[in-house]
């Protein structure tokens, strides 16, 4: 427990190159507690904006790949909404836009201790499930 | 090889050890070592001493019926802690009816402090773990999965059956909600 203050607190994220920070802040504005971590080559901000939790991930030249956003389980609109509620009770929603399109990370739980991840394109179909 | 041989064995090879060589009776240097540690972790979010050591059975037996799925890629210790959680959340989730969308909607963080405009570092220990009380089972387990036994966030996400990035961002609020928390009850410390 002696690290959990340090580990907490202190503020350990990783400085990406400027071309990524310049690509950050030309998309995300009044980003507040940014963490930046990377995988492989790919840049990832974890952050809030307007109170809302996000994930944004860039490749080195600052290029945005991916937003990942929270939204909460019961904004997420018709004809999701009944596919997703189809496999189990609405538990998380990740609104994923990529290259122009939207899909939808759900997870469900079909009773306490079994949850499933749906992966949602904008149409309502389901692209892949997996449990958890 | 004799028992002081063994005791000096490093975790990852004594599970070499007994999933190749099926020496079981090897386990119990396993369980002396880590079992405190797995008490302590079942009794913060349990929070009954006979539960905890339920727990920490079960915990051992379910550890050992896996053994031979562990491919070594964390630490046994990770491993280990990350089946402790998961054995608790899951028990809390049925025994509590724990629901963290309702819990976390009717809890709205009323404010996201930018931490960069905070004094964090003279964040005090007890204090700190009175906010742990305050907040849902599914945070506190995730914080000190995270910044205690700094697990690998694939291993959070499977601890508490979510994935990756809700793993990151449940993370994420849970942080806030205990700076948010802290700043409220206990602002002369700022």
């Amino acid at each position: 427990m002696k690290s959990l203050i340090k580990n907490l607190f202190l503020r350990r994220t990783l400085k990406p190159p400027a071309a990524v920070i310049k690509g950050f802040s030309d998309s995300f504005h009044d980003s507040i507690n940014i963490e930046w971590s990377k995988t492989g080559k790919v840049y990832e901000a974890l952050f809030y904006e307007q109170e809302i939790e996000k994930i944004a991930r860039f490749d080195k030249k600052g290029i945005l790949l991916e937003i990942r956003t929270n939204i909460a389980p019961a904004s997420l609109a018709e004809p999701s909404r009944s596919a997703a509620f189809a496999n189990g009770e609405i538990m998380n929603v990740i609104e994923i836009n990529r290259e122009n399109k939207v899909f939808y990370e759900v997870i469900v739980r079909e009773n306490p201790v079994k949850r499933i991840l749906l992966l949602l394109n904008d149409q309502a179909e389901i692209l892949a499930r997996k449990v958890l | 090889m004799n028992n002081d041989h063994n005791g000096s064995l490093r975790d990852e090879e004594i599970v070499a050890i007994i999933v190749q060589e099926n020496k079981i009776d090897l386990f119990h240097i396993l369980y002396d070592r880590y079992s405190k540690k797995v008490r302590d972790k079942c009794y913060s979010l349990l929070k009954n001493k006979e539960l905890a050591e339920d727990a920490v059975q079960n915990i051992f037996e379910r550890t050992f019926e896996k053994l031979k799925s562990f491919k070594g890629n964390s630490s046994f210790s990770s491993w280990l802690y990350s089946i402790t959680y998961n054995y608790c959340i899951d028990f809390l989730r049925v025994k509590n009816k724990l629901h963290y969308p309702d819990w976390n909607n009717n809890n709205e963080i009323p404010e996201i402090i930018d931490e960069t405009e905070e004094d964090l570092t003279e964040i005090n220990y007890s204090r700190l773990m009175k906010i742990f009380e305050m907040i849902h089972p599914e945070e506190k387990a995730l914080l000190l999965m995270k910044y205690n036994d700094e697990l690998p966030i694939n291993q959070i996400g499977k601890s508490l059956r979510i994935s990756e990035s809700a793993a990151k961002m449940r993370i994420k609020r849970a942080r806030a909600r205990v700076v948010f928390l802290y700043r409220k009850i206990y602002a002369e410390a700022y």
